[in-house]
């Protein structure tokens, strides 16, 4: 019986079969989550978690293909294992031969990439970065330049961010651009450029009539009591800055005021006159974290089957030269 | 030169390569050498346009619809002039229709100054789209064979048949392995724009889509019985092709749809 089985899945009309079947199964799957989106919201990126956390029988192609999968991975590896074999015992000693062994490995390890990445890919995390520090983790990112170039109508062309990030007391320095991402962990962590140009980085408040710069989150010192300018909105009527203040006093409860940007909203905070002067503003990008585990192992994969191709490639141009 | 000439210049560029590879119809019938010499002239006016496009966006010319189905058309001519020693008429007509089906395609689309987009800006784009269309130019190859086959006076073992059978294995070996570099260098350029070197996305599998099924068909060969069925899978080959690169610009929702 397990003779049978092991025959079976080393038999190359199986992997034939299954070839087949799985590029069949993926076409009936894009043809479904393009006609019946509905039972896909919330799918993203290379994710595979979410045929599993939401079982549905609309899903059934995916149950299938992963299935297919493999049975098609177990194949190839026993096929491979098979023909190198048979080649070793044959005293077979050009490598060039191996070339298609070795692409099979690299398929092998893409198949585990994905299915690595499409369970443990984190999805995407927001994230703004301005001039001052922005804490991330262990991580402390801040952006120390910002060049853009437009095309002649004014579209975006390039984007260059140069990003310092500080892990304890080293400080490093990578270039954040479309198309160039920060990376760290060998990929495994990556920043991508989603957005760019000024963010808020803090307000001027004036203080019975003396400017003083606040960060958001912050506080200042008003007639001894801790203000802390807890948040800036846009007014949904008005369309003007607003900044929250929160005053703390010892043994008082804490006191919530809203001013709202302009000398004529100014507020009486803690008995002093404070009007919302105005907003500092830093170069700022916007960023999207992508973590994936799978990405050294898919560069694995690449390396693998970038030797295989440049074997087989040889091989092929001596067959083309052997033919002249 | 300014961008707005070089455009004007590689739109009269594709008018003047249209019209040579219109009489190329009557040349198609005619002798090997008078092919060629046709085929290469539209070829390098093909080229010149687009060289005139590159240089006016200072860029690979792959920007929008008319730059795309232009260079697959130019691929499709490519690999007719690399096969150009085929006697078969069936394999010719049928590999420079589908070329010049693209050809005329272009002609309803803007043909205007378009810039890239950043994400387009990388060393991958410019790497993954043209290898790409090199190896769909091979499959319609095949595909072309599989037509001369299917309608040629002789089936069977005959060296007419053995000469398709053999541009039809060609045409799904040298396009798998371009392919298959051809998506490392699209999982790259998906790593560093989106994040994500394979995404649910239908552009994306349906490359996986044609990966998966050109794969399979290059082992056909294990299978003995399979083997004359070479003729009919390169037919299927050429319409999951067509919805890859066409069906999945127009029909569905895409990362690709530029």
């Amino acid at each position: 019986m397990l003779t049978v089985i092991y025959d079976t899945l080393k038999s190359k009309k199986l992997g034939i079969i299954v070839g087949f079947a799985t590029a069949g199964l993926l076409i009936v799957g894009s043809l479904q989550m393009n006609f019946y989106p509905a039972s896909y919201t919330g799918l993203a990126g290379g994710d595979i978690r979410f045929f599993f956390d939401k079982p549905s029988l609309a899903h059934w192609w995916f149950y299938l293909l992963f299935l297919g999968l493999a049975i098609y991975g177990i194949n190839a590896f026993l096929c491979t294992l098979d023909g190198v074999l048979a080649r070793l015992r044959a005293g077979a000693t050009n490598l060039t031969l191996y070339g298609g062994s070795i692409c099979h490995l690299a398929f092998l390890i893409t198949l585990l990439a994905h299915l690595m990445g499409g369970l443990y890919a984190s999805p995407e995390k927001s994230l703004t970065i301005g001039e001052s520090p922005t804490p991330f983790g262990d991580l402390e990112l801040r952006v120390a330049g910002l060049e853009t170039t437009e095309y002649p109508n004014g579209m975006p062309k390039e984007v260059r961010a140069l990003v310092k990030i500080k892990k304890g007391d080293k400080e490093t320095e990578q270039i954040l651009g479309y198309n160039q991402p920060v990376t760290l962990g060998l990929g495994v962590k990556e920043f991508l450029l989603r957005n760019y140009g000024e963010a808020p980085q803090g307000v001027i408040l004036k203080v019975d009539g003396k400017p003083q710069q606040v960060a958001v989150k912050e506080s200042l010192s008003i007639n001894g009591a801790r203000v802390q300018v807890a948040g800036l909105f846009m007014h949904p009527n008005l369309q003007r800055p607003v900044v929250r203040l929160i005053a703390n006093k010892e043994g008082e409860q804490p006191r919530q005021v809203y001013v709202t940007l302009g000398e004529a909203s100014n507020k009486v905070v803690e008995g002093a006159q404070v009007f919302f002067e105005d907003i500092k503003v830093s170069k700022a990008v916007a960023v999207g974290l992508k973590e994936n585990p799978s990405v050294p192992v898919a560069l694995g994969a690449v390396l693998l089957f970038c030797v295989g191709v440049a074997l087989v490639i040889v091989r092929l141009i001596k067959r083309i030269a052997h033919q002249f | 030169m300014d961008a707005n000439s070089l455009i004007n210049l590689s739109i009269l560029g594709y008018w003047v390569s249209f019209a040579v590879y219109t009489s190329f119809w009557y040349f198609l019938l005619g002798e090997r050498s008078a092919r060629s010499k046709v085929l290469i002239l539209g070829l390098v006016l093909q080229f010149l346009s687009l060289i005139c496009r590159g240089m006016a966006i200072e860029y690979l010319p792959l920007t929008n619809k008319f730059e795309s189905f232009y260079a697959f058309s130019a691929a499709a001519f490519l690999v007719l002039l690399w096969t150009n020693k085929v006697e078969s008429l069936l394999y010719r007509l049928t590999l420079f229709g589908v070329g010049y089906g693209f050809l005329f395609a272009a002609a309803f689309w803007p043909k205007g100054l378009s810039y890239p987009p950043p994400l387009m800006l990388t060393i991958w784009y410019v790497l993954h789209v043209p290898l790409s269309f090199m190896c769909y130019a091979l499959w319609t190859s095949s595909l072309a064979a599989a037509v001369a086959y299917f309608l040629s006076s002789e089936r069977g073992g005959g060296p007419a048949t053995q000469e398709m059978m053999e541009l039809i294995d060609n045409g799904f070996m040298y396009g798998l392995l371009g392919f298959s570099i051809s998506m490392l260098f699209g999982g790259f350029w998906g790593y560093v724009a989106w994040g994500d070197y394979f995404l649910w996305d239908a552009k994306v599998v349906w490359s996986v889509i044609l990966w998966l099924f050109y794969s399979a068909c290059i082992h056909v060969d294990h299978w003995p019985a399979l083997k004359g069925y070479k003729p009919h899978l390169a037919v299927a080959g050429f319409l999951i092709l067509f919805v890859t690169y066409v069906g999945t610009s127009f029909f569905v929702s895409s990362s690709h749809r530029f």
